[in-house]
Formats: C-alpha cells, sequence, structure tokens
C-alpha cells in the first residue's frame, strides 16, 4: 500500500524534475496538469528511466515527438545548434533531459531510502506505454507539460511497491539540476 | 620548791625539748625521706621493667615488621611478574588478534574488489538488453512487412470478388473462392495487428526487466562501494 503522503511526495518530485530537465532555468514558465491516461498523449516516443529500491521499482517516462518544435526547444536548453541536431543526437539529447529527470528524482528519494539505483535511458515507441498495467504497477500518476511557446510533453510515473510505502519528502521550491551519467 | 628551783628546772625542760623536738623533727622527715626514695626506686623499677616489656615488644613488632615487609616484597614481586607475564599474553593476544583483524578487513576488502567486478555483469545484462531490443525491432518490421502484405492481399480479394460479380453465373465458385480469401486476410490483418500489440508489449516488459536489473545493480553496487568504504575506515583505525 502507498501512502497519500508518499503519492503526493512522488508527484511533487516528478513535477519539480520535470522543470529541472526541460526547461532551461527552473524558474521559466511552465504548465504542469495532471492527466487521466496516457491514451491521449499525441507522443510517438517515450524516453523510459527506472528506479529500483528493495522496497520498490518506479518508471519514469517522458513523452515526446521528433517534431522540429521540440527540437528547436531541446537545441535552445542544451544549446546545441539545431540545424546541426540529427535524429541521433536529438534521440541523445532527449535521453539527457530524460537522466537529469530521473537523477533529480533519485536524489530525492535518496532522502529516505539510502539504497536506490537509476538505471540509463531507452527511447521505445509510445505504444508501449498502452501496455503500463502489464507491468503490476500499483500507482500511476501522468502529467500534461504545456511550455508556453514551446512543444508539449506527457511525463508518467509508475510504482510497483513489494513493501509498504509511507514517507513523506519536502520537496524545495528550487534546485539547480538533476543527477549527470554516462550512458 | 622556790622559784629559782623551778626557773632552773623550767630551763632544763626547755634546754632539752627543744632539742628533742628538731631530732623527732629530723627523724620523722628522714623516715618520710627513706620511704619516699624507696617509693620512687619502687617505681623507677617499675618504669624500667615496663621500658624493657615496651622495647621488647617494640623489637617483635620491628621483627614482624620486617619479615611481613619481606614478604609483601616477595608477593608483590611474584604478582608483578604474574602481571608482566599477563600483560605479555594479552599484547601477544592482542597483536595476534589485530592481525587476524586486519588479515579479515583484507579478505573482506579482496572479496569486495571482487563484487565490485559484478558491474561487468551488469554491463554485458544491458548488452544483452540491446540485442533484444535490436531483435524486437527487426521483429517490428518484419511484421510491417506482412501487414502490408495482408492489407494488399485484402485489396487483391475485394478486386477478386469485383472480377467474380463481372463474370455473374460463371464466376460463383471464383466468388465463393474471394470471400474465403478475404476473410483468411481479415484474420491475418487481425493477427498481425495484436503480432504488433505483442511486441510493444514485449519491448515494455524487455526494456522495464533491464532496466530493472541495471538499477538494482547499481543499488547492489552503491551498497558494496558503501561497505567497502567502512571496511577501510576499520581497517585504517586498527591500523592506527
Amino acid at each position: 500500500m502507498i501512502s497519500q503522503n508518499a503519492k503526493r511526495s512522488l508527484n511533487d518530485m516528478l513535477e519539480r524534475a520535470i522543470r529541472a530537465s526541460l526547461l532551461a532555468s527552473p524558474e521559466s514558465p511552465i504548465d504542469i496538469e495532471p492527466v487521466a491516461d496516457v491514451s491521449q498523449f499525441s507522443a510517438s516516443k517515450v524516453v523510459i528511466l527506472s528506479v529500483s529500491s528493495y522496497f520498490f521499482r518506479m518508471l519514469v517516462l517522458i513523452y515526446f515527438s521528433p517534431d522540429e518544435l521540440t527540437k528547436a526547444h531541446l537545441a535552445s536548453i542544451n544549446r546545441v545548434d539545431v540545424t546541426t541536431m540529427d535524429t541521433q543526437t536529438f534521440f541523445d539529447v532527449i535521453s539527457e533531459c530524460g537522466n537529469i529527470c530521473c537523477g533529480s528524482v533519485n536524489r530525492d528519494l535518496a532522502q529516505v531510502f539510502p539504497h536506490v539505483g537509476m538505471s540509463t535511458p531507452n527511447i521505445v515507441d509510445k505504444q508501449c506505454a498502452h501496455h503500463l498495467d502489464v507491468l503490476g504497477s500499483s500507482y500511476q500518476h501522468h502529467f500534461a507539460v504545456t511550455i508556453p511557446q514551446g512543444p508539449r510533453f506527457h511525463a508518467s510515473l509508475c510504482l510497483t511497491e513489494f513493501e509498504d510505502l509511507d514517507f513523506d519528502i519536502q520537496v524545495p521550491e528550487q534546485q539547480s539540476s538533476g543527477e549527470l551519467e554516462m550512458f | 620548791m622556790d622559784s629559782s628551783a623551778f626557773i632552773f628546772l623550767l630551763g632544763i625542760f626547755l634546754g632539752a625539748s627543744v632539742p628533742a623536738w628538731f631530732v623527732s623533727r629530723y627523724v620523722r622527715r628522714n623516715a618520710a625521706n627513706h620511704v619516699m626514695r624507696a617509693q620512687a626506686l619502687s617505681l623507677e623499677q617499675s618504669l624500667q621493667d615496663e621500658l624493657n616489656h615496651l622495647s621488647a615488644q617494640l623489637q617483635d613488632c620491628e621483627q614482624q615488621l620486617s619479615h611481613a615487609r619481606h614478604v609483601t616484597e616477595r608477593e608483590l614481586e611474584q604478582l608483578e611478574s604474574t602481571h608482566q607475564s599477563a600483560l605479555q599474553q594479552l599484547q601477544q593476544q592482542y597483536s595476534e588478534g589485530l592481525g587476524r583483524a586486519i588479515g579479515s578487513f583484507d579478505s573482506v576488502g579482496e572479496e569486495v574488489g571482487t563484487l565490485l567486478g559484478l558491474v561487468k555483469t551488469f554491463e554485458r545484462w544491458h548488452a544483452d538488453m540491446n540485442v533484444l531490443i535490436r531483435h524486437n525491432r527487426e521483429m517490428h518490421a518484419m511484421n510491417d512487412d506482412f501487414s502490408t502484405i495482408v492489407k494488399q492481399m485484402v485489396i487483391v480479394t475485394l478486386n477478386a470478388s469485383i472480377e467474380a460479380a463481372r463474370a455473374g453465373e460463371q464466376g460463383q465458385g471464383f466468388a465463393v473462392v474471394a470471400s474465403e480469401m478475404r476473410n483468411l486476410a481479415s484474420r491475418a490483418e487481425k493477427l498481425s495487428k495484436d503480432y504488433r500489440n505483442r511486441l510493444y508489449e514485449n519491448d515494455l516488459i524487455t526494456t522495464t526487466t533491464f532496466q530493472g536489473l541495471q538499477a538494482g545493480g547499481k543499488m547492489i553496487m552503491g551498497s558494496v562501494i558503501g561497505l567497502n568504504v567502512i571496511n577501510n575506515k576499520a581497517k585504517d583505525a586498527l591500523s592506527a
């Protein structure tokens, strides 16, 4: 069983992680709203990362489309020339965004769970996200992420617990960046 | 008796009594002095005896004290010797124990070093996952080809049905075959869609399973590295 405090903490952590990973600055304007399910997401691809502990396994998914608006946005926040951004470079950049996002969540979780580990990112087709239920998760939460004059992303967290989870992590208002890992 | 005789007798009496008083007094004093001297002598003798007795006691005590001192000194020497021996034994045991403990820390360090080699296993799993994902991608491509063929089959069977209808009576048998073919193509199309969904499901399960292994591996590596740090600190503290 996952307590309400734990669910709220997870949602707060992911919201903050999205701000840290998908914006040039965490103070930049962004609108993050909860949504019911993934069926109406228009994206075609998903970056998936996992955080594992003895007590739970959590997936962080960021949905995106490899369109020009998304490429331009990611190129600007990563200071990359969009004209030189080929498909592989774009996937590397969006994977790094996912890495920063999940790293932020991982770092917050480490306050409560001293032994947590994080995977490297993988990009799969968005159709895969329609099968999240087969993973036996006990908590899923989805967000619509709207960036003014920018692309629209979606994000999900999907948690499977192996023990009862009850924690309360107070997420600070601002933190500069997430964990960086080579992949 | 006349007065002169009286006076004479009185004079004789007085003349005799005064010396007699002095003599008597001398005698009494002399006797008292004699008694006192005797008492003093007796007392002196008594004190001398007491002094001799005390001196003897003092000598005994000194002898006993000397004996006790010697005994104590011997016991102290034995005790010091025993303590020294025990201390040396303890130091030897401590030294041996320290050596064993440091040896154990070294063994733990070697085991931890071996465990840290697990990272190669995780890297192999990661490579295996990439192979599986590549394999799935190829199956997606094959299924897409199959799906394209099935769509063309549907069109062909539709055309066949149209041509059978144009042939009229003579085309009735061909229309039945075309209808069966269209049913088969429709089932194949449904099968292809289901298969594609299964492939997506398989992609998700494969990816999340291997990510779980990878994240769990990193969690274990973190724990092992923490164990190694604690082991090294304990060894350094023991060796200091």
